[in-house]
């Protein structure tokens, strides 16, 4: 797979430099019609702009569909986010299985899914940060980088943004897609996805093709990658 | 295929013509048999089995009575099957014995169960307390600054407030945590010490609640059943449960030391091989594991 990243990132900047550089691009602003250019099927919203409408959009597949064309690809996507902010569940949810037991993750899990044509290993990496420092040992090779978002949790909204700004300045995962999940949308208290994009600068990522997408782990809404 | 064939044919046909023939040589039912050539573990599960199996509405229904109904049903259970007391002294008194044990299992199941179900709530005075009573167990002499503080980390947890990391064990795990450090101070302070190991440490409490993991999934599983139809004649009681926690975490401990993992990121690794181990001591019939001090 690393022959195609260089295309996908490649056009993806060029999309980008379209980009006003004038921030919170409005409904049918510039930001709003990239995103949706990515996204498929008639649902297609932009998750900055309107981020609180169900149906959820399929971000995961829409990236996948972008990244490799050829069915019958792996494809290794990474977890990473704060401990608590949702990344075994979402595995789990994944992977179809039952999310009542889940504890802290120690170390990491991974699982082997298969989504429309696709092999994807996920690897999801425990986010307490006695155990980030490991995180790095697990960037080679990702072909997408999802990261997990407690929306709920805004004591800690900074933290995890100074994390994710350090994962994007890593050279290790230049140019790789990511996918911002801003999980625990069932709480009452969750912020949206727009809120938690603009409080991220997500809108000055120019080097890679980014989305974020309102889910919820625990009710499956918005990870369905079948 | 054989042999499954051979279980097909032994369920449907033999087993019935088996017990028949053995009736009539013995001059006693499977049951009695059953109590009589046996003992512990063996005798609990061999019970179960055969009441499982029977075409009996009394005896099939005897496996999940009430606990206060037991006595009940074994003279149910000897009215059925025309067991004489006069003649069989012992019958009774093992059977209850039995029976409590299988009825028990189940119901420690659903009351573990409970526990799990209900999430660490930081508005429960109760569930406060026993989270500040785990911390003076582990460290009698440093106190808490406030209550979300980073010195949680020192005992094992995430971060700064541990109600998040109780996560799907729910109360279970602060309860078995709590348990061990109470009735078994000395150990887990070195537990606990060795979990502070510059190169093999690991962390204390979410350690201890993916024990508590592992410890509930054996029990739902019935995997924890030969173990407790050895250690306990009568029910399970919870306190059993947490008795075979203490176990798990004190050989976890050892496990992790000999072992020597490269480092805490290949814990679900470790964690497994330990699994498979104690998966393996359950399955024989005669297995107690209790923590030897």
């Amino acid at each position: 797979g690393a022959g195609s990243e260089p295309r996908t990132s490649e056009r993806c900047k060029e999309r980008f430099s379209a980009t006003p550089s004038s921030p919170s691009p409005g409904p049918g602003g510039a930001l709003h019609a990239v995103i949706r250019e990515w996204r498929e099927g008639p649902d297609a919203q932009c998750g900055a702009c309107s981020p609180s409408r169900a149906p959820y959009p399929q971000g995961l597949l829409s990236i996948l569909r972008k990244l490799k064309s050829a069915p019958d690809q792996e494809v290794r996507i990474l977890l990473l986010g704060l401990d608590n902010a949702g990344k075994t569940t979402l595995l789990k949810q994944l992977a179809s299985e039952d999310i009542s037991h889940i504890t802290p993750t120690q170390g990491f899990n991974i699982k082997s899914v298969q989504s429309q044509g696709f092999k994807l290993n996920v690897w999801d990496i425990g986010g307490q940060r006695k155990i980030r420092p490991y995180w790095r040992n697990y960037f080679e090779n990702t072909d997408v980088l999802i990261y997990v978002i407690d929306s709920a949790d805004r004591k800690r909204f900074e933290e995890t943004g100074q994390e994710l700004a350090e994962l994007l300045d890593e050279e290790k995962l230049s140019g790789v897609p990511v996918l911002i999940f801003a999980n625990k949308q069932d709480l009452l208290t969750a912020a949206p996805a727009s809120e938690i994009a603009e409080g991220l600068n997500l809108h000055t990522i120019r080097d890679r093709m980014w989305q974020i997408q309102s889910c919820s782990a625990l009710t499956a809404e918005g990870v369905q990658v079948r | 295929m054989f042999i499954s064939i051979w279980q097909y044919l032994y369920g449907r046909f033999f087993r019935f013509w088996m017990k028949w023939i053995l009736r009539i040589i013995t001059r006693k039912c499977e049951l009695q048999r059953i109590c009589e050539g046996f003992v512990g573990g063996e005798r609990a599960s061999k019970i179960e089995n055969a009441l499982t199996l029977s075409k009996n509405q009394v005896l099939q229904n005897a496996t999940s009575v009430n606990h206060n109904k037991v006595e009940e049903c074994v003279d149910d259970i000897m009215k059925e099957k025309n067991i004489n007391p006069k003649k069989d002294r012992r019958f009774k008194m093992r059977m209850k014995t039995c029976l409590l044990q299988i009825t028990g299992y189940k119901q420690l199941y659903l009351d573990v169960e409970n526990v799990r179900k209900s999430p660490y709530d930081s508005n429960n005075q109760h569930h406060e307390e026993l989270l500040m009573k785990l911390w003076s167990l582990l460290m009698p002499n440093e106190k808490l600054k406030a209550r979300i503080t980073k010195q949680w980390c020192d005992i094992g947890f995430q971060g700064d407030d541990p109600k998040t990391d109780f996560r799907g064990m729910g109360l279970l795990g602060l309860v078995n945590l709590v348990y061990f450090s109470e009735n078994y101070t000395n150990e887990a302070h070195q537990v606990l010490s060795h979990s502070n190991h510059p190169t093999l440490g690991y962390f204390y409490a979410i350690v201890g609640i993916n024990l508590t993991e592992m410890a509930y999934s054996l029990l739902k599983s019935n995997a924890l059943k030969f173990h407790f139809y050895n250690s306990v004649p009568g029910s399970p009681t919870m306190e059993h449960f947490h008795q075979f926690y203490c176990y798990l975490f004190y050989e976890f401990d050892r496990f992790w030391f000999e072992e020597k993992p490269e480092s805490i990121m290949y814990f679900n690794q470790y964690r497994e091989k330990f699994l498979e181990k104690i998966k393996g001591l359950l399955l024989d019939y005669r297995v107690l594991l209790t923590l030897k001090l």
